[in-house]
This record gives C-alpha cells, structure tokens and sequence, in this order.
C-alpha cells in the first residue's frame, strides 16, 4: 500500500460508511420479508424481482417527502437531534475489523470505544423527543433513557466477558483468541454470557419485547413521531445501523468473527463475519415476532433483579477461571 | 414474572419455557409456504353462497328480464337501496326503472330471498372499487351488465325458499297447511332463527310466485 495512512483511512473509512449505509438499506428488506415467512405472508413482492428495489423505492419516497417542523418545536434541537442520533450510530462501526486488516481502524481498546460511543445514540434520541415538544415524544424519550441506562450495565458486563477470557480490548486479538472455540460456545460461561448480550441487545435497541418507547398503542410512534421525510429517513438509518453494529459486535466477541473455513483470504473472512452477524441480526428479528410487549416495572426487573447480577456473577466466573488456567484464549 | 420478590425466581423455568414456545411457534411458521394469494393476478375460489355484487338476470330460455317490477325487494331491503318502478304490460309486468345503491348496500342477501321470479342475484366477485361513488348508483342496464360478466352465486329466491320450506313429508301430511300458506311456520321454526324470520314476509311475497315458477 503506497497510499500515506491518512489517505488509506479516510479512503477505507468511505467505503465502510457506503457499505454501511447501503446494508442498512437493504436489511430493511429483510426485516420485512423474514417476518413475513414467519406470518405465513410474503412481504414486498412487487418492486422489483420480489420486491427487491422497494429499499430504494422507500428511501426515494422518504426523500421527497414534505419535511414538516412542528410550529411549537425547539427548532434547533429538533433539527439537529436526527444527526445526533445518527453519528454515534455510524461511528461504532469504525473500529470493527470486517477481516484480518480490514477495518477503519483497529484501536487497541475498540470493544471500549464501541461501548462508549453506542451508549452516544440516546442523546440523540432525548434531543428529538424533546425538541419536537409532543407529549407522546417526550414520554418515549424519558422511557428510553430509563431503558438504555438500565440496560447499559449488563450489556457491558456482559460483552466483557469475552474481553476478560481473551484478556484483549482490541476486536481483532479477540477474534484471534478465538481460533480453538468461539466465545459463544465456550462452555456455561460463555453460552450464558451470549445469551446475556442478545437480551441485553434486545433492550438496548428498544426492539420488541423491550419496545415500551414506541409502544404504538400509547405513544404512537415514540420520539419519531413528530419527524417526516428525510430526519425521519436518517433516524430509521441510525437505528438500523446501531442494531446492526450491535450484531457485528456479537459475531465478533461471540462467534469468532471473520474465522471460518477459508477465512485466511480477507473476502472469505469478511464474507463469514457478514453472515454471522446477519445471523444475530435474523435471531433479533426473530424474538421481535414472537413475543409481546412487556411492562415498564418487568423490564426493569429483568435488568436489575435478573440480569445485571447474573452478568456481574458471569463476568466474575470468567476472570476467576482465566486466574485458575493461568492464561487467556479458548 | 410478577414483580413480587417470591415470584419473580420461581417463575423464570416457566418463562424460559414459554419463551422456548413462542420461538418455536415464529420458526415453525418460517418453514411453511406463504398462504398469500397474490390477489389482482390470482383469484381464490369462492364459495358457493358468496354475497357479492348484486345484479339482474334474463330468461335462460326466452332471453327475457325475469325482473317484473313487484318491488318486493325494495320493501324488503333493510337500508333501501333499492328502488323499483313497475311498468304495467299485456302478459306480464316489467321493471320501468330499478336503481341499487350499491355504496349502502349491506349484502344481507333478502332481496334475492324474496325475490319470485330469481330476477336478482349476487354474484361471486366484489371488486367494483372506484373513486367515484356515482358508478356505484346501478341501474337496470348496468345490473343487466354485471349479471353477464361475472359468475353468479348458488342463491336464487326459488332455492332459498326451497331450502327454507318444511320438508316434503310434513308438507303432505298436512293438506290444510297448503291451503294455508300461514300455517306452516310452526314447522319452519326448525330452520336456523336468522333467516327464518325476514322470510315470515316471504309467504305473502310469493303468493303469486307458484304458478310463475313450477320447480
């Protein structure tokens, strides 16, 4: 590579962000034909070969829509949250290796800095509920800052677990760490701590059962509701993108990341990470069809009374057992 | 998971089990084939007493309206959407005018109950959707039209009151019930209540009806 890193990076760091958004796009699809299966329906069928362009149909639609500011909004909050909310949601997917030297930037403390800058998207979020000044809006925004704070905790604790048995915070010598077994097949500990980090995923990305902040019943569209066309757009991508960042983090800590038959070639590595965190993102999806919505005092429960001691106690068993071998790996 | 301290521990093996059901319930589905029927391109069959739109007929036979403008159908109808003119004639009567506000018509099918001749019918379509509700008002040319183009239903007046009546047996054992076209009801009250009871008026409907049709 003859290019001077600054060049690399900032040439690298494009193509990752088009990917990036261009999944996004595309996973909407599959978000609506998966469940669909699932409901016995068949989803978008007819943009395109079935239904294959209604991604772009949607965004185009969604770009000439009319863009409405609410006369009693703070407009600058208002205007400004959808970009707020969306950086950190495109920020997290810098320091993800998508194979051996593939990746923005491979910081020797990545899993830390996609666990702080993930947690960045609520700010975003309580700016549009509070600026679109909509009760629904606000309700869903102080939901949401009492879910994501409550949920933070074991979601850390619980994508520690591996950092502690691989003994690395950089994404790639966690992968490496790896080779002989994957984090999310290493016994009882890990397996628990997997399933730790998808609930905590779960309630992390407000998805259902978690989605109490845009329970439509009540509060129509949560803190959206007041955004249309284009912020709407950027909103939806930020959630997408933060949902499937979330799925790449839980194929990389828990699935082996790039590792797989033929995984020396970058694209064959870069192809497996891609299908196992589509995987995670389809096991999402999949817990979002079959269950209910559940209440506010339920979700919190879970957090407080069930998850974050178990993910304390799992994260504690994971050190302990790392001092008992006298040394990190699978 | 109630938010008691004893229950919220004893109940997580039943919601681990639960959760396992509701997956397994979502995945089961996912193998299945789509039961979608791609609606505009692909027609389901319809059943045999489908209430759809509603239309006039001709004489199988002669090519003639079976409609004579009795308005029966239009006492009858229970949001009166229909309106009926009679045109007075040498052997049999005619409708002058028939209109049917299809946009108010709530498809109870007691126009084609009482109707003598089996002049009106549903049929088994319902896509007459418009923007316009003015092509919605029908008149006597346009039901003549629709009863030609789309396949009728299995319900005609003769059929239902057939359907309706005492059986064969009973209806001979007791002659004085012929004379009598009240006297039966006691023995219709085996039919299912719902119908039974807009076809108390049927009798008189048909009073005239026997000779018009010896099915």
């Amino acid at each position: 590579m003859t290019l001077p890193p600054l060049a690399y990076h900032a040439l690298v760091g494009f193509v990752v962000l088009n990917v990036v958004i261009g999944m996004v796009t595309y996973v909407t699809l599959l978000e609506r034909k998966f469940p669909a299966r699932m409901q016995s329906r068949i989803g978008p069928y007819y943009v395109g070969p079935h239904g294959l362009l209604q991604p772009i149909a949607d965004a185009i639609k969604l770009m000439i829509k009319e863009d409405v500011v609410p006369t009693a909004a703070d407009r600058w909050v208002y205007n400004l949250a959808p970009i707020v909310f969306l950086v950190p949601c495109v920020l997290i997917f810098a320091t993800l290796p998508f194979a051996p030297g593939l990746g923005v930037a491979d910081l020797n403390i990545g899993v830390l800095f996609f666990l702080a800058v993930s947690s960045l998207e609520i700010v975003g979020l309580f700016m549009g509920g509070w600026g679109s000044n909509n009760k629904y809006a606000l309700l869903s925004a102080m939901r949401a800052v009492n879910q994501i704070i409550s949920y933070d905790l074991p979601f850390v604790f619980a994508a520690l677990v591996p950092v502690v048995l691989a003994g690395s915070l950089q994404m790639s010598v966690i992968v490496e760490a790896q080779r002989g077994l994957w984090f999310g097949a290493y016994p009882v500990i890990g397996w628990l701590s997997f399933i730790a980090f998808l609930v905590a995923t779960l309630a992390a990305e407000n998805r259902v059962p978690f989605d109490i902040l845009e329970a439509e019943s009540e509060l129509v569209a949560g803190f959206r509701v007041e955004y249309s066309g284009m912020k709407f757009a950027l909103i939806q991508l930020g959630e997408y993108a933060h949902m499937i960042g979330t799925s790449f983090l839980g194929a990389l800590l828990f699935l082996g990341g790039w590792l797989g038959p033929g995984s020396d070639y970058v694209l064959i590595g870069a192809f497996w990470f891609l299908l196992k965190a589509m995987l995670v993102f389809l096991v999402i999806t999949w817990v979002r069809w079959s269950f209910v919505r559940i209440r506010v005092d339920q979700i919190l429960a879970i957090s407080w009374k069930l998850l974050l001691p178990a993910s304390l106690v799992l994260l504690l068993a994971a050190a302990f057992w790392v001092a008992v071998r006298g040394g990190h790996g699978a | 998971m109630a938010p008691e301290r004893a229950g919220f521990w004893t109940e997580i093996p039943q919601l681990t089990r639960a959760i396992a059901r509701a997956m397994g319930v979502t995945f089961r589905n996912l193998l299945r084939r789509p039961i979608t029927v791609r609606y505009p391109t692909v027609k389901r069959v319809y059943p045999d007493r489908f209430r759809g739109i509603l239309a006039l007929t001709y004489d199988g036979e002669t090519g003639e309206e079976n409609c004579i403008g009795c308005r029966l159908c239009e006492y009858i109808c229970p949001p009166q959407v229909i309106k009926v003119e009679m045109l007075k004639a040498e052997k049999r009567n005619y409708a002058k005018t028939f209109t049917l506000e299809l946009y108010s018509c709530e498809f109870c099918e007691l126009c084609v109950q009482v109707c003598p001749t089996d002049a009106i019918i549903m049929l088994k379509s319902f896509d007459l959707a418009t923007a316009d509700r003015r092509e919605l008002l029908l008149d006597k040319d346009r039901l003549h039209a629709l009863g030609l183009q789309f396949e009728p239903s299995w319900a005609t007046g003769n059929r239902l009151r057939d359907m309706q009546a005492p059986p064969k047996a009973a209806k001979a054992a007791a002659p004085a019930a012929a004379a009598d076209r009240r006297a039966p009801e006691p023995a219709a009250e085996a039919a299912p209540p719902a119908p039974s009871s807009p076809d108390r008026r049927a009798p008189e409907a048909s009073e005239g009806a026997p000779t018009a049709n010896p099915e």
